[in-house]
């Protein structure tokens, strides 16, 4: 244009050729670029946006991992920035100064529960928002113990809701054995509240349970390994579109002890470790609409040893940690190993798939204030 | 007009194919370069492929929004990537070596002429290569770079640094391109 003249060297860029650059930036920098004008701080917020940031080819899905460092005597969250494993990168924006349980992400949202369960949050690192939620209550639950307590995180496509579903079991004060019933209590992003039931209202005894080691949320179902009165493996899933149960038997020839829920291409599946005479092996079975199948036994591995599956990262390589508390990922088809250099002590360990989102779980967020009108891009 | 997939090039046998191998178009820059061309390698670009159907072959084909320099630049990766022969690994090393010599001020002429020629891979591999180097970038130097002028007043652009402060931190300094 010519109020420019020849004193800029670039030349104009047409609008849909700066979206396409745009789109392909890390979530730090179009926090910053939102501040151009009102024109690229009302796309970069537009849903349309974010969804294709967020599905871009060049957004891929990081190896983060949440370890106990012994030296600093803290837990910490270690992100592997590609997958030669090689380097890895302890980020500032995505560490928490307490111990904290982290499930997720759904869209890059986690869920993080504080160790004494005294506040629970939201957490979208990649844009540094953190909401707490408001405290769950009941009150008249502060004498009662707690004996389990379970969490889950999910979408509801549906109503476009971030959903949280917290089971609890208690130890009865006066005969110091755990309750008969659970308590379940659901949180709505959109209502920013909790609902509570009890686990008579949909139908189901919950006995012991756990969250895996690894995000088990998909589909709009959060899984959970449960165990019944005989004790007996089966998975319990909860589905956010429907607010309702779902069980699910595991394989029936599964008679090992240790079992581990996780996710292979989308569909969930169970990790059974084996024990034979000449080593240890994994069984992988994967929940297909026909029922289980045995995708793959890897092993038995007779020279080295393991104690534990964690689940299975993105192209079904498995995230496990062997004898000497070193954590490692084996590609089960080339029997490839990598070392992730870093240890699994103290139980604390879990493994995400992490990627960058601009997803605002805040309330009304500041720049909406100025949100653009239909004004000129200058050229 | 009905737009055709390209044809992989290389491995094709058929006599359509090796007559484009030898037929040569001519291509006209805006300030009136002429550049020759094998049309197995013009056609990797979309709207020539599109012209040359149209008939429009066997004459000069006029790229009036395209100037020599950079036309000279977009020819040289269509003919790589028409190459017999070269492995996708090697285009691939081609590619990252093609665009990481270039000023931004180049990113932005082949952005544009790829966009309007219609090359997909040319066209993601530079902008891959801008957004790489802006993404530490200024603001002020983004509105510059893009002829943008705020239309936020200084109290709320204030507010906005204040709020995101962290987003601020490890930005470049300006004085490169």
């Amino acid at each position: 244009m010519a109020e420019y003249g020849n004193r800029n060297r670039y030349s104009h860029l047409p609008e849909a050729v700066i979206v396409h650059i745009l789109v392909r930036l890390p979530a730090k920098s179009l926090t910053r670029f939102k501040c151009t004008c009102k024109n690229w701080a009302a796309l970069i917020e537009s849903s349309y946006f974010i969804e294709n940031h967020f599905n871009h080819e060049d957004n891929k899905a990081k190896l983060l991992v949440y370890h106990y460092r012994p030296d600093l005597r803290q837990c910490i969250f270690t992100l592997y920035p590609d997958t030669t494993y090689s380097r890895y990168e302890e980020p500032n924006h995505l560490q928490f100064p307490n111990t904290v349980s982290v499930i997720g992400p759904v869209n890059s949202i986690f869920c993080v529960i504080d160790e004494h369960i005294e506040g629970i949050g939201l957490w979208n690192p990649a844009i540094r928002e953190f909401r707490p939620l408001p405290a769950a209550g009941p009150d008249f639950l502060s004498e009662y113990c707690a004996y389990m307590d379970v969490f889950g995180f999910g979408f509801d496509p549906t109503s476009d809701d971030y959903k949280v579903v917290w089971i609890r079991r208690f130890m009865d004060p006066t005969s110091r054995s755990p309750t008969s019933s659970s308590l379940i209590s659901l949180y709505s992003l959109r209502g920013d509240s909790w609902r509570h039931f009890r686990d008579s209202d949909f139908g189901i005894v919950v006995g012991n349970m756990s969250e895996s080691k690894c995000n088990t949320y998909v589909n709009g179902v959060y899984y959970w390994l449960a165990d019944d009165v005989r004790s007996r493996y089966y998975i319990l899933g909860f589905d956010m579109r429907t607010e309702a149960f779902v069980e699910m038997d595991v394989p029936a020839c599964i008679t090992s002890l240790y079992v581990n829920l996780s996710l292979y291409y989308g569909d969930i599946a169970v990790l059974s470790l084996e024990v034979q005479e000449v080593g240890k092996s994994i069984d992988l079975w994967v929940r297909k609409e026909e029922g289980w199948v045995k995708q793959m036994a890897i092993g038995p591995f007779a020279f080295w040893d393991f104690s534990w599956p964690f689940g299975l990262w993105e192209n079904g390589e498995l995230v496990m940690e062997t004898s000497f508390s070193d954590l490692v990922l084996l590609n089960p088809n080339t029997r490839e190993l990598w070392n992730l250099h870093i240890r699994s002590e103290y139980g604390h360990t879990r493994m995400y798939s992490y990627k960058e989102s601009l997803v605002s779980i805040k309330k009304g967020p500041m720049l909406r204030a100025v949100r653009a009108n239909q004004t000129r891009q200058t050229g | 007009m009905a737009r055709k997939n390209r044809n992989p090039v290389g491995k094709n046998v058929d006599p359509e194919a090796q007559k484009k191998k030898t037929r040569t178009l001519t291509l006209k820059s805006s300030d009136g370069q002429e550049f020759s061309i094998s049309e197995s390698a013009a056609v990797l670009s979309i709207a020539i492929e599109n012209m040359v159907e149209d008939d429009c072959a066997g004459g000069v084909i006029p790229l009036p929004l395209v100037d020599g320099g950079t036309l000279a630049r977009v020819i040289t990766y269509l003919n790589k990537h028409a190459e017999d022969g070269a492995s996708d690994e090697e285009k691939r090393k081609f590619d990252e070596e093609f665009v990481s010599g270039m000023e931004m001020g180049v990113l932005f002429d082949v952005v544009l002429a790829a966009n309007y020629l219609d090359i997909r891979g040319l066209l993601r591999e530079v902008r891959r290569r801008i957004a790489d180097r802006m993404k530490n970038k200024s603001v002020e130097w983004v509105r510059k770079t893009f002829h943008i002028e705020s239309d936020f007043t200084p109290e709320e652009e204030e507010q906005m640094k204040k709020e995101f402060a962290w987003a601020w931190e490890g930005v470049d300094s300006d004085v490169d391109d």
